[in-house]
């Protein structure tokens, strides 16, 4: 198994969780001795213990994104969402359901849930709750060595399923901030503002590598805007002088 | 004051401790509006703009890449090879820091000679872009505003270094929202231009009209967030028994 222990270095107050989708039961793991919804299993991982949950272990969407049920069409044709008070009409909470990323039906019939130091497997997503400062590393980490752009996406609904499923369907990081999601937020899953980040498994290298090389705290980000348009001028003063120089020298 | 601009009101029962911006780019001068009495980096312009003032800056009232993603000047080949990021420890090498550029949004090459900012209660003009700063409770509903009536998704873009292109250039190009959260960014971070966990929100111009009308409409505290977990769960139920009881007729 990989070595995760880089973030540790982190000290978040709430421990990432790794997730794992099978279609057989997972060994040596416990199964879920309650119902709950499929974003409310991050936090209950947070308490310390690895679990793994089945179709009915959940309440709320999640076995519909998991594959794991036929369609529901009460919820599939938006009927839910104006009733409570999210959507204007059905028509536009209808709308949501074909964008939402979800699971081949029939494909997962176990999900494992794991925090970090429990954890006895590959996580397909690693979840972190961070808080801005941290999450501001885990971005500049993914962006280290590739340049690439974060791309978050969600819906006001169904927040779950850009958290755990759009990671491992997409490969893209994904993330969003607690409570901007109205099912969370009612629910009360997490304190409000925290920075829910999540990597899917085929990133995590990178991540880890990353984290490894880069400044988690740059010179720039101490000394103030004064230090920084200090720090930065002579940059680029030493970066054009070598330009002209080798210009003038062509 | 146009239809547009008065729909505009509604931001303000928002009570944000920080007040909206509204930003215009203009080929030509903007009238009855001071031109910045400072050099600023684009970024800057925002905090400037909420202490309260209206203003406009060109070309000369930039550092930083703002003129290079506002069509301003031409390319800027010390930071476009990527030569700058890596030094500041932004970006590992070069190429790294090269690749952002053709990703970053820009607006066309001389089509933008001024750019206006003003805050919600000094606007003079429709704005092409309203950049909200928000807490979460706030950009939570916005979101909501966003989605309401067309179930739209949202999505945010990003890059640790030129923020700005972002949460200023981007809704202006794509028609689409963004957002970020404040100390993402590495330039603004480092310049300490926000307290950290805000979240920005830029709306552009033609979104504007849809989202003022659902925030008029909508509930902007619906009852299952007040409810708490077992309220909000026994509330559900009770939706989903009726909604079953009435399909369960109709069969």
């Amino acid at each position: 198994m990989r070595d995760l222990s880089i973030f540790n270095e982190f000290n978040f107050e709430r421990p990432p969780v790794g997730i794992k989708y099978l279609l057989n039961k997972p060994e040596g793991i416990k199964k879920l001795d309650k119902k709950l919804a499929l974003c409310e299993m991050l936090p209950e991982a947070q308490k310390g213990e690895a679990f793994y949950a089945t179709a009915e272990d959940f309440e709320c969407v999640g076995p519909l994104i998991l594959g794991m049920v036929e369609p529901d069409a009460i919820f599939e044709s938006g009927q839910v969402g104006p009733r409570l008070g999210i959507f204007k009409e059905a028509r536009a909470n209808r709308r949501v359901y074909p964008s939402i990323p979800t699971l081949a039906k029939g494909s997962v019939r176990y999900i494992v849930f794991s925090p970090l130091d429990k954890l006895t497997f590959d996580p397909d997503v690693l979840i972190f709750t961070a808080n801005s400062d941290q999450a501001e590393i885990l971005l500049r980490a993914y962006a280290y060595t590739t340049g690439k752009m974060w791309n978050a996406k969600g819906t006001v609904v169904i927040g779950c399923a850009w958290l755990f499923i759009y990671p491992f369907v997409t490969g893209e990081l994904n993330f969003t901030v607690t409570n901007i999601g109205a099912g969370m937020k009612a629910r009360r899953v997490l304190p409000e503002g925290l920075v829910l980040l999540s990597l899917p498994y085929d990133l995590i290298p990178m991540m880890v590598e990353n984290l490894k090389e880069l400044d988690w705290v740059p010179p720039d980000y101490i000394g103030g805007r004064e230090a920084h348009s200090k720090i930065f001028e002579e940059v680029v003063e030493a970066v054009m002088k070598e330009y002209q120089e080798d210009k003038y020298s062509s | 004051m146009s239809t547009n601009q008065k729909n505009l009101e509604i931001f303000k029962k928002f009570n944000f401790e920080i007040p909206p911006v509204g930003i215009k780019y203009l080929a030509v001068k903007p009238e009855g509006i001071k031109e910045l009495d400072q050099i600023l980096d684009f970024c800057e312009m925002l905090p400037e703009a909420q202490k309260g003032k209206a203003f406009y800056a060109t070309v000369d009232n930039f550092t930083c890449v703002g003129p290079l993603l506002l069509g301003m000047v031409d390319s800027e080949p010390i930071f476009e090879s990527g030569l700058v990021g890596p030094e500041l420890g932004a970006l590992k090498d070069p190429r790294a820091n090269k690749r952002l550029y053709p990703q970053v949004p820009r607006v066309d090459k001389g089509t933008v000679n001024y750019v206006a900012f003003a805050p919600l209660d000094k606007l003079t003009f429709e704005p092409d872009v309203l950049v909200v700063t928000a807490g979460v409770s706030q950009a939570e509903i916005l979101l909501r505003a966003n989605s309401y009536s067309s179930g739209r998704s949202w999505s945010a873009q990003g890059t640790p270094v030129m923020g700005c292109a972002w949460m200023f250039v981007y809704p202006y190009v794509t028609g689409r929202m963004n957002l970020t959260v404040s100390g993402f960014a590495f330039g603004m971070r480092s310049r300490n231009l926000f307290p950290e966990g805000l979240i920005i929100l830029s709306i552009p111009w033609d979104l504007l009209p849809e989202i003022t009308e659902n925030l008029r409409e909508m509930e902007w505290v619906p009852e299952s967030y007040t409810l708490g977990r077992k309220g909000h769960k026994a509330k559900v139920k009770k939706i989903i028994d009726r909604l079953n009881k009435k399909l369960s007729a109709g069969k």
